[in-house]
């Protein structure tokens, strides 16, 4: 047993605490954490200035009025972002919402074109002078002009107003003049009728909802969102892991064997117990990574004030279906490094099984949206998707019957154990085996060797 | 004597069409040197890896230590013929990694490894990694992980390939001292004279089948030389009417003669006769190499053609 550990602290040393491993898990996520918080700063468009001169020929002269309001009022808005953060953050109001008022179209929303008017407006009351406005556009004297039919305010007719451009004007700033006119005519047609626009407004915008949890402590902001979200980002967790590991797996049998350090080894341990130690020392860095991968979510949950949505039983469920599937392909893994004599033979005996492995890449989608429907019920009985579909559908709202959860773990588990004996059979002869690399044939052939 | 330190009885085994090893009767007495001699191809590390239960054979036992090579993996050092380190580790770390393999633990591994580094001449090399190493010392360095755990049995698949002069050298010296401290030690090579000066015992195997298995005494005394050199003060002469001398050809050196003796004839006889008949500057008998051995042997056995085959081998190397 002593040496089954050493092997596997050696496995887990020179995996884990290298410097390649610990830039690529632990401090590559952390750098996605922190950038998730200043990207939104970068993607932040400073906002850019509309200036010139527009010409307005409104023969009623309310837009006009009503125009220069709304361009001036525009500049002073709030910055909805920062607010509804720290609304999310104080717990005020759960993410659907927050996501709701940060996209509200208001200026200063980093993901909107937003733009500053500083516009001279040129009021013409009919289009006597419509052919110099023209020219004047052309030569670069006008920003533009916009013509409105009189009965756009009269009658409220749907058509009838017309901006004319130059043709290398900017997108962005004729569409913000575009929205500022519209609003205009909104505000003279309302101004006309007697209505207030402002009390129109306030009275036709749908409020914000917030939902909240009652927990076993209190209340809390409920994450809607985030709910739907868990199952995938617990699945996600333990492919990752799984592979992260059980590719090192494969490449430290592979280094082994071609640097043929593999038969000074094996004077020494048996091949079942250098297979043994080889797993359990990446089923430790695995676990690694879990665990950074996993706190990095607990804290940005906690820094949302939602921890409390993930349970403790998810956590257990996690660590016996991560084991499930990490034995699972590192017994694979194990398998084929020990047949191969590099990474390309390694890839080409692997590939149907990954194609398999890469099933819950699209799985999700269904069982997630069904955790208790026919094909995540029927898929969660098939041994190498087991441990994916199963942590998908146990964190997920819907409960699982019990006897499914203890049959998963039937079937999960025998699965391991075939695979862990076939590997076991595979891997003593293919540690000492060189040259052209097995068919999956000749795999079979060699387990059934004495 | 006690029993032997390894045992092979009537062992066989073949990959697919080739038979690499027929019937092989073998016994290593403890405390020996042994050589494990061949060409290239002639079944020793097959015969090594089914002593060390790597691979098995088809047919025979094979007894190590008085039981199965896998039971007793902890009292044999093996350095094989494929060998390696890991390329990244310290070479301190990897010697205690394999010496823990082996079964050793404690705090004592890092004095010892540290220990053998200086006696194999690298004292400076513990602190860096395996792949800073040049061949020579990388090998070095395997040596020790065979021997680290003070193995009862060693067995070195070509522990001198690759090695220089001064290399060899020690490594022969270090394999001397294990001996006199009661270690069996066993070790391949193709380089049949190398084994000449090591050992005190010699197996012979071509194409899986033992020629030879004998002590060098053993062997000098059985076979005869037969060849004489002489090289005569004026130069020339021709020695094929002296009797008893079959053929004469010029040494390769071009200082002489070498002359082969006929069936039955006396090397001292013939020496007389020839000093008798012409002044000489220098006449002697040469002594028997392995290679003469291992070709007479493979004549007497697989008949001339092999012979001839044999002796292009050892050539080659």
């Amino acid at each position: 047993m002593s040496k089954v550990l050493a092997v596997a602290w050696r496995e887990f040393k020179y995996t884990a605490l290298t410097k390649a491993f610990i830039i690529g898990t632990i401090i590559f996520p952390l750098v996605i954490w922190a950038g998730m918080a200043v990207v939104p700063l970068l993607f932040k468009p400073t906002p850019t200035v509309v200036e010139g001169t527009l010409a307005i020929v409104d023969p009623t002269g309310d837009v006009v009025t009503a125009a220069m309001t709304i361009l001036n009022a525009e500049n002073t808005a709030p910055d909805p972002l920062a607010e509804s953060i720290k609304a999310a953050q104080s717990g005020a109001i759960d993410a659907q919402a927050m996501i709701a008022l940060a996209n509200d179209d208001v200026p200063g929303n980093p993901f909107s074109s937003r733009v500053q008017f500083n516009l001279n407006i040129e009021s013409h009351a009919d289009t006597a002078q419509l052919d110099s406005l023209h020219a004047r556009i052309r030569s670069g004297d006008l920003l533009g002009a916009v013509v409105l039919e009189p009965n756009v305010i009269d009658e409220m007719a749907k058509d009838g107003v017309t901006l004319y451009v130059a043709t290398q004007a900017n997108p962005d700033h004729v569409e913000a003049i575009r929205r500022a006119i519209g609003k205009a005519i909104v505000i003279a047609r309302t101004t006309r009728a007697g209505l207030d626009i402002d009390a129109i407004e306030a009275m036709t915008k749908t409020p914000i909802l917030t939902t909240r949890r009652l927990t076993e402590a209190g209340e809390a902001a409920a994450g809607i969102e985030l709910q739907k979200l868990l199952p995938i980002a617990f699945m996600f967790l333990l492919w990752v892991s799984a592979f992260a590991s059980g590719n090192y797996l494969l490449t430290s049998t592979i280094e082994e064997k071609s640097n043929k350090v593999m038969e000074v080894l094996l004077s020494a341990v048996s091949p079942l117990q250098l297979m043994t130690g080889k797993i359990l020392g990446q089923a430790v860095v695995g676990i690694m990574t879990i665990a950074v991968y996993g706190m990095l979510g607990i804290a940005a949950l906690s820094f949302f004030a939602m921890a409390d949505l993930i349970q403790i039983q998810q956590i257990i469920y996690l660590a016996l279906y991560y084991f499930m599937a990490y034995f699972m392909v590192a017994a694979m893994m194990a398998a084929v490094g020990s047949a191969v004599s590099d990474l390309q033979e390694a890839h080409a005996i692997i590939t149907p099984a990954m194609m398999v492995l890469f099933l819950p890449m699209i799985l999700f989608v269904p069982v997630s949206q069904s955790p208790n429907g026919m094909l995540a019920v029927i898929t969660s009985f098939i041994p190498l998707l087991t441990p994916f579909v199963m942590i998908i559908r146990v964190t997920a709202a819907e409960p699982v019957p019990l006897w499914q959860i203890v049959l998963s773990m039937v079937v999960g588990f025998g699965g391991v154990a075939a695979m862990i004996w076939m590997a076991g059979r595979i891997f003593r002869i293919g540690v000492l085996m060189y040259g052209k690399p097995p068919s999956l044939l000749e795999l079979l052939k060699w387990m059934r060797y004495s | 004597m006690t029993e032997p330190s390894i045992s092979i009885r009537g062992v066989s085994k073949s990959f697919g069409q080739t038979q690499a090893v027929r019937d092989l009767h073998l016994d290593v007495p403890r405390g020996s040197l042994c050589g494990f001699l061949g060409p290239n191809g002639a079944g020793k590390s097959t015969t090594i890896r089914m002593i060390m239960s790597i691979i098995y054979p088809d047919a025979g036992t094979i007894e190590v230590l008085g039981g199965n090579a896998l039971a007793n993996k902890d009292r044999i050092g093996y350095l094989p013929e494929e060998r390696g380190v890991y390329r990244k580790m310290r070479v301190a770390e990897f010697l205690e990694y394999i010496a823990r393999l082996k079964g050793i633990t404690g705090s004592g591994v890092r004095k010892r490894a540290q220990a053998w580094l200086e006696r194999m001449e690298l004292p400076h090399v513990a602190r860096k990694r395996c792949q800073e190493l040049s061949k020579g010392m990388q090998q070095k360095v395997q040596f020790i992980a065979s021997i680290i755990h003070e193995p009862d049995l060693v067995i070195l698949d070509e522990p001198f390939s690759g090695l220089d002069p001064v290399n060899t050298a020690l490594l022969s010296r270090m394999m001397n001292e294990l001996q006199q401290q009661g270690t069996t030690i066993i070790f391949s090579t193709h380089v049949l004279h190398q084994a000449e000066q090591l050992c005190d015992r010699i197996f012979l195997i071509n194409h899986g089948v033992k020629l030879l298995d004998a002590t060098l005494e053993e062997i000098r005394q059985k076979f005869d030389p037969r060849t004489i050199i002489a090289d005569p003060l004026n130069g020339h002469a021709d020695f094929t009417r002296i009797p008893g001398v079959a053929a004469a050809e010029r040494a390769s050196n071009g200082n002489g003669y070498e002359l082969l003796l006929a069936e039955g004839a006396d090397p001292q006889t013939v020496m007389r006769e020839i000093i008798n008949t012409q002044p000489m500057r220098s006449i002697e008998l040469r002594r028997v190499t392995l290679d003469e051995v291992f070709v007479q042997l493979v004549m007497a056995d697989q008949g001339a053609a092999a012979a001839a085959r044999a002796m292009e081998e050892l050539k080659h190397e």
